[in-house]
């Protein structure tokens, strides 16, 4: 019986699989991502320029063969920044999910497990930040904490848990209900050990097409709240501190190598990440699109 | 449905509550004294804590906040420090100015993402359907503030069809029609911006309800009856993800308003968002406050209607 | 078409398109419906019932499904060949349907009386207090207290029983030659199952109609059928008057089902379930496909389709060694 179980889960992951990989979109995003990736891991190991280097006799050069994407207003190599901030902007996507995900599966479990007051408070905490102005609150903490790489990233987690939270009380409901839960009481085994060994490959699928989406909404917090000057701090480089170029009237209108390819790697990065996110909710649960 | 109508509005109070405090105790530990430059640069330090002490600057943060939420409550926001005005004063003009760009997108969006999703299920597979969701993916992975700079660079400079910032033209002093147009000129590119992103998504959800109500029991039936196909899918699915969909229209008022703060800022359009931002950069304590409150009470309230809204349309809810 | 059949299916095969490839969820199915008589169709959830009716009554997602056959004839027509418009005005009007979920097959936000009257206003042409007036009688004929109200009314507003009843009412509405009922009790209470069986009775007997009755449940074709198709994977297994089914069932499959009720009468006999799954509609093996579970099975069983064959008037089987 477990054993046709097992077999059973193993085949619906395989299925979940196969339709990921025909999803042309879906592939096309994890390709890009993937690419992103290693660029960002590698790529600064093979630019010839320093990250902060400035020349001042070199200022706002327009792209050639020697700056593949210009120069910027200190004389910097834009190409290289750019694979730099690619690290603090993905960073900022996979920690500030990180701190999410931590936030919402405790307060989730804790709530779903409990029942009672505990369900009713972090529920109605949940409802309030649900509520929440999300840009308005995020440029309020970002002023109140100060900008820094680090406080992005803990506003983005803070502000966005409650999914997650939601959806792990959702399956702890749901499955404290359940006979094998009864049958772990006989056995003796601990009911919260039983929930938690169940939970885990219940909720994995809407939890990874979730904290998929999370990552992108982390890039563009970053990108949004640092072109306000808000977010990560110079000199350290991030897609949104490089857009902040096109603060600059003179800068949005002449030097669009400052600020366009940043910004096209957050709308592509986000882009790729849509996709995959999408493809993902498919192919594991094709009852919501077929 | 009365019974439903207060039992939601019981359930925003203390949300209401949680959401005032936080914001309220978030602004409160900005750094920076706000009255630094209200006060006569002659008066004395010990002076100026006595004054700061007789305005309750240095009671306990509990109390500042009973004693703001029940001014708040009788109208008065406080003052602005950077404007030297009542904040009510500051913010009435400049919501007027959002209030409008919000409104004329809200319109626009719906109008062409609610049919453009309703085809687009009903043809689902078809060129329209494909052509449709990659538009929606571009429009909802894009980050306002670059798809508006990048319109303001092509169409703004060099292009040089629309203004590049503000409201209307400095200095022109046009009066009846053609200030109309000329505000009208200033307001294209930011209705454009804001228009196509709200519209990705309402697009998205117009089209995955249509899809779902489209193979639900109740549409195979409506066939079964002979009804014609048109009327299958305008009367009997359409209806029915109208309710949704009208919820999802409703709550995406609320969250426009407070969305397009760095829309506005790339535009130098003089609404909420681009005023809280410089009241942060200001350190205008009462005005960033009254911001941030005003626009989470247009979410509560637009939250309230959406769900007045899906009672009224649903009959599941209203004759209870 | 032979002058005392109502509907000829001949060769009838419908295919789903999934993405681990093509499944027959009919398989060749041919059989005809007599006029005034009630054909009940048996078989387990997956075995091609409901979609034969779906697609006799062209109500398949073409997206995902399409039937194909030689023809369905239906008095002068032949129901594959016929145009969209064309079979519109045969559903509902001469062909009505009833489904097996009174809950989700009424639309929740239309009133009672809008959702039947649209069958009148498309097929019969009333409009306004004539056919309000329409709607009221038939909700009364189908023993629905307080019409005039309840037309009004809302879906959910009414009892699951209530709903099955307004169902009938709609597809009765035009005075329909042919009713399809698709587990028309399945998802009842038992007490409101006898109720809405009664009813059903009622309404055939008193307008002559011919009855395609889809059930899986013995107990409700006993009482409800003239004759019984026993289908099993796609295919039709057994074709047999009711008094024989029960009398003397020739099926390995059909005896198997017959074993696995519960029943009254037969005391002391043990309830048996048919052991072994029914194959995947992607892995149809060449021979007979109940041969895997079947008792009487041997080497030919598993190596070619045995024909259906009659081997008394009107009682056909598809087995080598029934």
């Amino acid at each position: 019986m477990a054993e046709k179980k097992a077999l059973h889960e193993n085949s619906m992951w395989r299925i979940s699989l196969i339709r990921l990989r025909r999803n042309k979109l879906a592939m096309f995003g994890l390709f890009f991502l993937l690419l992103l990736l290693a660029a960002a891991l590698f790529g600064p190991l093979f630019t010839p320029f320093e990250r902060d280097a400035t020349n001042m006799s070199n200022i706002y050069q327009p792209p050639s063969a020697e700056h593949w994407l210009g120069t910027d207003e200190v004389g910097r190599d834009v190409f290289t920044r750019l694979l730099y901030g690619a690290r603090v902007s993905l960073a900022v996507g996979f920690v500030a999910t990180l701190f999410s995900l931590v936030i919402g599966m405790t307060l989730g479990s804790l709530a779903g497990f409990l029942g009672g007051v505990v369900d009713g408070v972090v529920m109605r905490i949940v409802d309030i930040f649900m509520c929440f102005p999300y840009f308005v609150i995020a440029i309020a903490a970002a002023a109140a904490f100060g900008p820094s790489m680090f406080n992005v990233m803990l506003i983005t987690g803070i502000l966005t848990w409650p999914q997650f939270a939601r959806i792990v009380r959702g399956e702890v409901i749901t499955l404290k209900q359940r006979e094998f839960i009864e049958a772990s009481r006989a056995t003796g085994l601990g009911t919260a050990y039983t929930i938690f060994r169940h939970i885990i490959p219940n909720v994995f699928g809407v939890i990874a097409v979730y904290a998929t989406l999370g990552i992108a909404n982390g890039i563009l917090s970053e990108a949004g709240l640092s072109y306000l000057g808000l977010g990560v701090k110079a000199p350290m480089p991030s897609w949104g501190n490089m857009l902040a170029a096109a603060q600059s009237l003179r800068s949005l209108r002449m030097h669009w190598w400052l600020w366009m390819p940043p910004g096209a790697l957050v709308f592509l990065t986000i882009l790729s990440i849509n996709f995959l996110g999408d493809g993902l909710r498919d192919a594991l649960d094709p009852k919501l699109k077929r | 449905m009365f019974q439903y109508v207060v039992k939601r509005l019981l359930i925003l109070i203390p949300v209401f509550f949680g959401i005032t405090i936080i914001i309220f105790t978030l602004i409160h530990i900005m750094p920076g004294d706000p009255y630094s430059t209200m006060m006569d640069p002659g008066l004395s330090a010990a002076d100026k804590e006595q004054m700061l002490e007789a305005i309750g600057y240095y009671d306990p943060l509990p109390v500042q906040y009973v004693r703001w939420l029940s001014r708040a409550f009788a109208g008065d926001l406080g003052y602005s420090t950077h404007y030297l005005q009542p904040v009510t004063t500051v913010i009435g003009e400049k919501l007027g100015n959002t209030l409008l760009l919000s409104v004329s997108v809200l319109i626009l969006s719906v109008l062409l993402a609610v049919p453009l999703g309703v085809i687009s299920a009903v043809r689902q597979y078809s060129a329209l359907d494909y052509f449709a969701t990659i538009l929606a993916f571009i429009g909802i992975s894009i980050p306002s503030f670059f798809l508006a700079l990048g319109v303001l660079k092509i169409f703004a400079f060099d292009l040089g069809w629309f203004p590049i910032s503000g409201l209307r033209t400095i200095g022109a002093n046009y009066t009846g029609l053609r200030a109309l147009l000329d505000l009208a000129h200033h307001a294209v590119l930011p209705i454009l911006v804001l228009t196509v992103i709200q519209m990705a998504s309402l697009m998205r959800y117009t089209r995955s309800s249509m899809l779902e109500a489209i193979q639900m029991d109740y549409t195979r039936t409506a066939r079964a009856k002979g009804l014609s196909e048109h009327t299958v899918i305008y009367k009997h699915a359409l209806r029915n993800s109208m309710i949704s969909v009208t919820t999802l229209i409703t709550i995406s008022l609320g969250n426009l308003l407070s969305g397009a703060v760095l829309t506005e800022t790339v535009f130098g359009w003089p609404g909420m968002g681009t005023l809280m931002y410089q009241a942060i950069g200001n350190r205008d304590y009462s005005l960033v406050t009254a911001c941030a409150l005003l626009l989470t009470v247009f979410i509560l309230l637009s939250n309230l209607l959406a769900d007045i809204l899906y009672a009224v349309v649903d009959p599941r809810i209203r004759y209870q | 078409m032979q002058e005392n059949n109502i509907l000829e299916v001949s060769g009838l095969t419908t295919e789903f398109h999934t993405l681990s490839g093509t499944v027959r969820a009919v398989n060749n199915v041919s059989f005809s419906l007599r006029k005034g008589e009630t054909l009940g169709i048996v078989g387990e959830s997956g075995c091609g019932k409901s979609v034969t009716a779906l697609s006799i009554m062209r109500l398949l997602d073409r997206r995902f499904g399409h039937a194909y056959g030689e023809y369905i004839r239906f008095q002068d027509q032949d129901l594959l060949t016929l145009s969209d418009k064309q079979i519109q005005n045969v559903r509902g009007n001469e062909i009505a349907m009833i489904f097996q979920e009174p809950m989700t097959a009424l639309n929740p936000v239309f009133s009672i009386g809008n959702q039947i009257g649209e069958a009148l206003e498309k097929h019969l042409g009333l409009r306004g207090r004539e056919k309000k007036q329409r709607c009221i009688e038939l909700l009364r004929s189908v023993n629905i207290p307080r019409p005039e109200k309840i037309v009004t009314e809302y879906p959910h507003q009414l009892s699951g029983g209530m709903r099955q009843r307004v169902m009938i009412a709609m597809a009765l509405s035009c005075h329909p030659c042919l009713l399809i009922a698709d587990e028309p009790t399945t998802a009842l209470d038992v007490t409101i199952q006898a109720q809405i069986l009664e009813l059903l009775q009622r309404i055939i007997r008193e307008q002559a109609m011919s009855v395609m009755f889809i059930t899986h449940d013995l107990g409700v074709i006993a009482e409800m059928a003239d004759r019984v198709i026993v289908m099993y994977a796609g295919r039709i297994m057994e074709v047999v008057p009711v008094r024989e089914l029960f009398a003397a069932p020739a099926h390995p499959y059909t005896i198997g089902l017959l074993h696995s009720r519960p029943s009254l009468v037969a005391k002391g006999h043990k309830l048996t379930c048919i052991p072994g799954m029914v194959p995947s509609l992607l892995d149809m093996p060449p021979g007979c496909p109940f041969a895997d579970r079947c008792p009487r099975a041997e080497a030919d069983c598993r190596s070619s389709l045995p024909e259906l064959r009659e081997i008394a008037p009107g009682h056909a089987v598809r087995c080598f060694h029934a």
